[in-house]
């Protein structure tokens, strides 16, 4: 039985190749750390539940995307159905810091007419002794951008339930208040089933239902 | 040769090849059945080359030229040709005419070609194994130039499309070493270049390169070397994977290197290997990049799939259904559909496998079953020889960008799990109607129309609906059980209408599915 959730949102979590893209989405619904982890080819597929509220839980749809710049053109298909994402750079290789901007044109050349909701995050915060990239000039870019920033460690679970919970708060936010909408032909935000005992009134229009199962 | 057939003790092959190739005239396909693999004697390897590289006879291409050594590069082409005549033993008096020869051929090619010289095209290299035949000027260039136009492949450089064909052919036969590679960055250009562009002679000895060029000119099949290729690389395949060779530079040198320690003993394994992999290997790899090879300039098109943004191989439409109707040997595919539920429906290639991409999204242990079900099918339809049975497992989307997202999921997800022989269909079900349509149009008894099932009860004949053992193809024994039975009667039809209908049934089945 398909647990019960409000919404379904997804997301898509980018940056360039070793960043850590996978290792973190795989602590974060898989709660472990892979040591040693195969390039990712093209993209994968992940997904879990987030209680935002009690009783309210949104089941995220998380893609993972290959760096790679070979698979560009793959993955770039799965921008426009994604509501939010996670832009990764690794503190540790400013290369992949400097990369950011790219990553942004990239997305936003291909996401139209739909918008995606980033956040920020730089990866690998437990190798601070190795960090090439200042937390200050990585918040300068954020707010540049219009995005928030957070520093995570798939490693030593640092900030990942925050970076993907926030994110996840910041768009319910957003669909609360019909900022953005729930589309025919659009992947972004669907809306699943009410539970029953909550009576969360508002929001959810009776819930024009897809059966998942 | 008839009549010679007298097998006196001393009457040998090489008899029968030195005579034929003294009349003259005689073609490759001739002296292929002489030789029949066997290795060359020295003495003929001249004739028999320029014949496999069809230069037998040809006239002087350097007659008319003023033989002018005046390039702006011509120092350097100078050094390097002196570079090479030092490397052979030749005697002192032949030596000034040698470099001669060798300095007027590569200036001469630059000159008539407009290429720019540089040591990097390692043209020396291939220009040794040709020297060693002592050949005269004109036939050595004549040989030379066969050789820059059959068998170098075009944009052999760094980051150049032949090694990016040379990934994916690598990734469909051994997905796990392609992985291993990919991790480590080490790209095919970074350490086959010189393999593929002089055609292994910087490398192995004098008498392995003679050994490989006798077996790779007289196959006539440029093609060939990517197999070549491969087998020195599975070769290596140990020493990659092995946990001591960590460094990237020391494991791309030494793959490099490889090929020198092939000896002349190895090569008919070498080439038996390679035949076996190419004959696993779907026709579409060659067909569809033959553009690399030879000099015609047409077809060569940059809309043409961007080999270095594939996921895998890409299978063409016709050699999918051409495979399934051959018997025996040859590849043979298994194909996914990936495309949604009432797409599939409403129409598919009757021997496909359903697989929803959707699931794997919505409910991914419900895939993870599928998926088994699809392995325990393939296996299944391959013990039993049917028509839908291979162990190449080859994905279909619609064809539609936008759509087929979800089947590159699918895709991914195989290769990840270094799934051997994964391709997919170019084009998808699009390309597959498409092509359906032109060749009913040009002979509707071709009998490709058995080849597309619907089951959706508006389209599907009434037969289809009583035979009510497996409704819908997409529960049990899926895909295998649901090609006989399933055909619409569209298809079936063989009348002038046959175009119209295909059209008819295009179009009822290209409606984008919202999911």
């Amino acid at each position: 039985m398909e647990a019960i959730w409000l919404y379904q949102f997804r997301l898509i979590v980018i940056g360039d190749s070793t960043v850590g893209k996978s290792c973190l989405i795989r602590r974060f619904t898989e709660g472990r750390f892979a040591q040693v982890s195969d390039p990712t080819v093209g993209v994968d597929f992940f997904s879990r539940l987030v209680e935002i509220e009690p009783g309210k839980r949104i089941k995220l749809q998380i893609w993972d995307t290959a760096g790679q710049e070979r698979f560009r053109s793959i993955t770039r298909a799965y921008y426009r159905n994604s509501v939010g994402g996670l832009l990764l750079f690794d503190i540790t290789n400013r290369r992949s810091f400097q990369n950011v901007h790219e990553w942004l044109e990239e997305t936003k050349a291909h996401v139209q007419p739909y918008q995606i909701v980033f956040v920020l995050v730089g990866h690998k915060c437990d190798l601070d002794t190795q960090r090439q990239v200042t937390r200050h000039e990585a918040e300068k870019l954020a707010l540049a951008y219009g995005m928030k920033y957070i520093e995570t460690s798939a490693r030593d679970a640092i900030n990942v339930e925050k970076a993907f919970t926030d994110l996840t708060r910041d768009i319910y936010e957003l669909v609360k208040r019909g900022e953005i909408t729930i589309q025919e032909g659009w992947e972004g935000v669907k809306s699943g089933f009410v539970p029953n005992v909550v009576h969360s009134s508002e929001e959810v229009v009776k819930s024009d239902r897809r059966c998942l199962c | 040769m008839a009549g010679a057939e007298e097998a006196l003790p001393p009457r040998s092959w090489e008899n029968d090849l030195a005579e034929a190739l003294e009349e003259g005239g005689c073609d490759l396909e001739t002296v292929r059945n002489i030789i029949q693999g066997r290795p060359l004697p020295d003495d003929l390897r001249a004739k028999v080359w320029k014949i496999a590289l069809n230069v037998a006879g040809k006239g002087d291409s350097l007659a008319s030229w003023d033989g002018c050594l005046d390039l702006p590069e011509q120092t350097l082409i100078h050094k390097d040709c002196q570079e090479l005549v030092d490397q052979l033993s030749v005697p002192e008096e032949e030596e000034k005419v040698l470099l001669l020869d060798i300095e007027s051929v590569i200036t001469f090619y630059c000159k008539s070609r407009n290429v720019k010289y540089s040591s990097s095209l390692s043209w020396t290299y291939l220009l040794k194994p040709l020297v060693h035949l002592r050949l005269p000027r004109s036939d050595l260039y004549n040989c030379f130039y066969a050789i820059m136009n059959k068998y170098i492949p075009r944009d052999c450089f760094l980051k150049g499309r032949p090694f990016h064909l040379f990934r994916l052919l690598l990734q469909y036969h051994e997905p796990e070493l392609c992985s291993f590679l990919d991790t480590k960055k080490m790209t095919p250009d970074s350490y086959a270049l010189n393999w593929l562009g002089c055609l292994f002679s910087s490398y192995c000895s004098h008498e392995v390169t003679r050994a490989i060029w006798d077996g790779y000119l007289q196959l006539a099949d440029p093609f060939f070397i990517y197999f070549l290729m491969l087998i020195i690389l599975v070769n290596a395949k140990e020493f990659i994977l092995a946990p001591e060779s960590d460094d990237k530079e020391d494991v791309v040198k030494f793959l490099e290197k490889s090929p020198a320690s092939l000896e002349v003993e190895d090569i008919e394994d070498l080439f038996s290997l390679a035949q076996y992999y190419c004959s696993k290997t779907p026709a579409s790899f060659r067909k569809d990049n033959h553009t690399l090879f030879g000099s015609s300039l047409l077809g060569l098109k940059d809309d043409d799939s961007d080999l270095s943004q594939a996921l895998c191989l890409a299978v063409s439409v016709s050699e999918i259904l051409q495979a399934n109707q051959l018997q025996g040997e040859g590849v043979r595919f298994f194909v996914v559909d990936c495309r949604p539920a009432e797409q599939y429906n409403a129409g598919h290639l009757s021997t496909a496998f359903h697989l929803d991409s959707d699931l794997m999204l919505q409910n991914p242990s419900e895939f993870a079953q599928s998926v088994k079900s699809l392995l325990e099918a393939q296996k299944q339809s391959i013990e039993s020889g049917s028509i839908a049975g291979g162990e190449h497992l080859c994905f279909m989307g619609s064809g539609r960008e936008e759509e087929d997202m979800y089947m590159n999921m699918v895709l991914a997800h195989f290769l990840q799990k270094n799934k051997e022989y994964v391709s997919i269909a170019k084009g998808g079900f699009m390309a597959l109607q498409q092509h359906l349509a032109d060749i009913n149009v040009e002979g509707p008894e071709s009998g490709y129309g058995h080849w597309i099932a619907s089951t959706s009860y508006s389209k599907s004949s009434l037969n289809s609906l009583v035979d009510g053992d497996s409704p819908n193809g997409s529960n049990d024994g899926k895909g295998v059980k649901s090609l006989v039975n399933k055909m619409t009667e569209a298809f079936k039809t063989r009348s002038v209408n046959v175009r119209e209908k295909v059209i008819s049934f295009i179009e009822n089945t290209s409606t984008p599915v919202d999911r």
